[in-house]
């Protein structure tokens, strides 16, 4: 089954899970690597994110029809 | 002439003026009154008449009080009961600013009083809005000002555009709708429903910005399931719906800043946040380096201990073995001296030993049996072996042994 891409909210999230990690005390040196590569690949994301997508307008009265009565 | 009854007159009277729809009357509200709950009595007027008006309750949409001065809609009529004339009201509104600030008063304490502004009830919207529900007018600068903001601010986000009137009659009853309609997109589809509805409108009069005060409006921001920023006007004006809004912004663009971060600061935290993992497994690796180091030099001091334990030892053993040698040398020297003498001094007991043991040897050959049996004489033994040195010891027919200078031979006694 594919994974549902997440959200740039989720991906901040997860970044943010990371960085909470390396505030414990004592980390494991091969996990903190680990956390570091998968933070690097956050950030990628969530700058290609900021960077590429524009905002899309959407007219409710054309494209929700079935809600509205 | 023609001649009618009470009833059929005032039936026709009040077909002849209930036509007058199309006039407004506008007047000072006196003797303000409700009954039951249901019956709103009250007259409006003007320095020179008086009109008596009747309502129902549920029709008067905002608070009003003797003094004020209002607009009603409606139409005259005879009550055919009392044969009194009076306006029937179908919906009042307030008239000038001074009017205007007394209803948005009273309404502002009336829902107040209800709980419609606590904070408590105040929600947090995301911190990144993947979806956002604009209700305004898609014509006016306040939807171009949004959109500009939000454009320069933030990317990705779908903004749903609900367009509604913003002012008039029609504006209060629409803003309910857009809200309906989100709220209820949000039980349909979740999956498409925006995070946060924003309620906007650019400046205005006070009378211009009056549906914003609307009870309706009010109630719609207050019970939406989707949180509300509201930005209606320009910085000093203030509305019922921002005080109800989970989020009172001062205007259209402020309202866009509020709903969504600056994507530069987003990128100095995504940044900082990163440079901060960096930093952190940095000083991870050179505090094992340090750890491993401390290791290295301990084991080192230990190793070197040990070492120069071994060596000492090694060299008291070597002083050691130098005494021992010394010491096995001297011995060895001493040795061989003594040695010496011994072989020297057991020369002389040996000759002379040997002197006396060949005397002896020549003495013990003279005495020796074998040679005295050479001579001619005989051994005899009894059965027993044992030598015979008495005849009287033998019987005859005993069995005797004779040994004789040469081979031996068996014989019987007689």
């Amino acid at each position: 089954m594919p994974t549902k891409k997440k959200t740039f909210s989720e991906q901040y999230a997860d970044l943010e899970k990371i960085t909470q990690w390396f505030e414990a005390e004592d980390v494991d040196l091969e996990e903190a690597l680990k956390k570091f590569e998968e933070g690097l690949g956050l950030v990628k994301e969530l700058k290609t994110h900021l960077n590429g997508i524009e905002n899309k307008v959407t007219d409710i009265k054309k494209q929700f029809k079935d809600v509205l009565e | 002439m023609h001649t009618v009854g009470v009833s059929e007159f005032l039936n026709i009277a009040n077909e002849v003026i209930q036509p007058m729809r199309d006039l407004a009357v506008e007047g000072e509200v006196s003797g303000f009154s409700i009954r039951q709950s249901k019956w709103v009595f009250f007259s409006i007027k003007d320095d020179d008449a008086v009109l008596e008006c009747f309502s129902m309750a549920f029709k008067i949409s905002m608070p009003i009080e003797d003094g004020m001065k209002v607009r009603v809609f409606g139409y005259p009529s005879i009550y055919k009961k009392s044969g009194r004339f009076r306006y029937t009201v179908e919906r009042v509104e307030p008239v000038g600013e001074g009017a205007l600030k007394k209803a948005y008063e009273a309404l502002k304490k009336k829902l107040g009083e209800e709980g419609l502004f606590v904070s408590e009830r105040k929600r947090a919207i995301p911190e990144f809005p993947a979806r956002v529900g604009f209700i305004g007018s898609d014509a006016s600068a306040a939807y171009s000002d949004f959109i500009r903001i939000m454009n320069n601010r933030w990317s990705g986000v779908e903004i749903l555009v609900h367009d509604v009137r913003v002012q008039g009659d029609s504006a209060p009853p629409d803003i309910e709708k857009a809200f309906q309609f989100f709220n209820k997109l949000k039980e349909q589809h979740p999956d498409k429903a925006p995070d946060v509805l924003v309620l906007t409108r650019g400046g205005g009069s006070l009378e211009d910005l009056w549906a914003f005060n609307d009870e309706r409006v009010a109630r719609a921001v207050f019970a939406s399931s989707i949180p509300v920023v509201c930005g209606v006007g320009h910085e000093k004006d203030e509305s019922l719906a921002d005080y109800v809004a989970d989020i009172r912004a001062s205007t259209p663009s402020n309202a866009a800043e509020m709903i969504v971060p600056d994507q530069r600061d987003v990128m100095d935290r995504i940044d900082s946040s990163i440079g901060y993992v960096e930093s952190e497994l940095d000083q991870s690796i050179t505090k094992r380096k340090h750890r491993i180091n401390t290791s290295l030099y301990t084991l080192e001091k230990v190793v070197m201990k040990v070492l120069a334990d071994v060596r000492r030892v090694f060299q008291s053993f070597r002083i050691s073995l130098t005494h021992i040698e010394r010491l096995r040398q001297e011995k060895l020297i001493h040795l061989r001296r003594n040695s010496d003498r011994f072989v020297e001094k057991m020369g002389g007991v040996l000759a002379l030993r040997k002197r006396s043991i060949e005397g002896n040897e020549r003495m013990l050959a003279q005495v020796n049996p074998s040679h005295i049996l050479k001579r001619g004489y005989a051994i005899t033994r009894n059965e027993q072996g044992e030598v015979i040195k008495d005849a009287a010891t033998l019987k005859t027919g005993d069995s005797i042994t004779i040994q004789f200078g040469k081979g031996r031979s068996k014989a019987l006694t007689q």
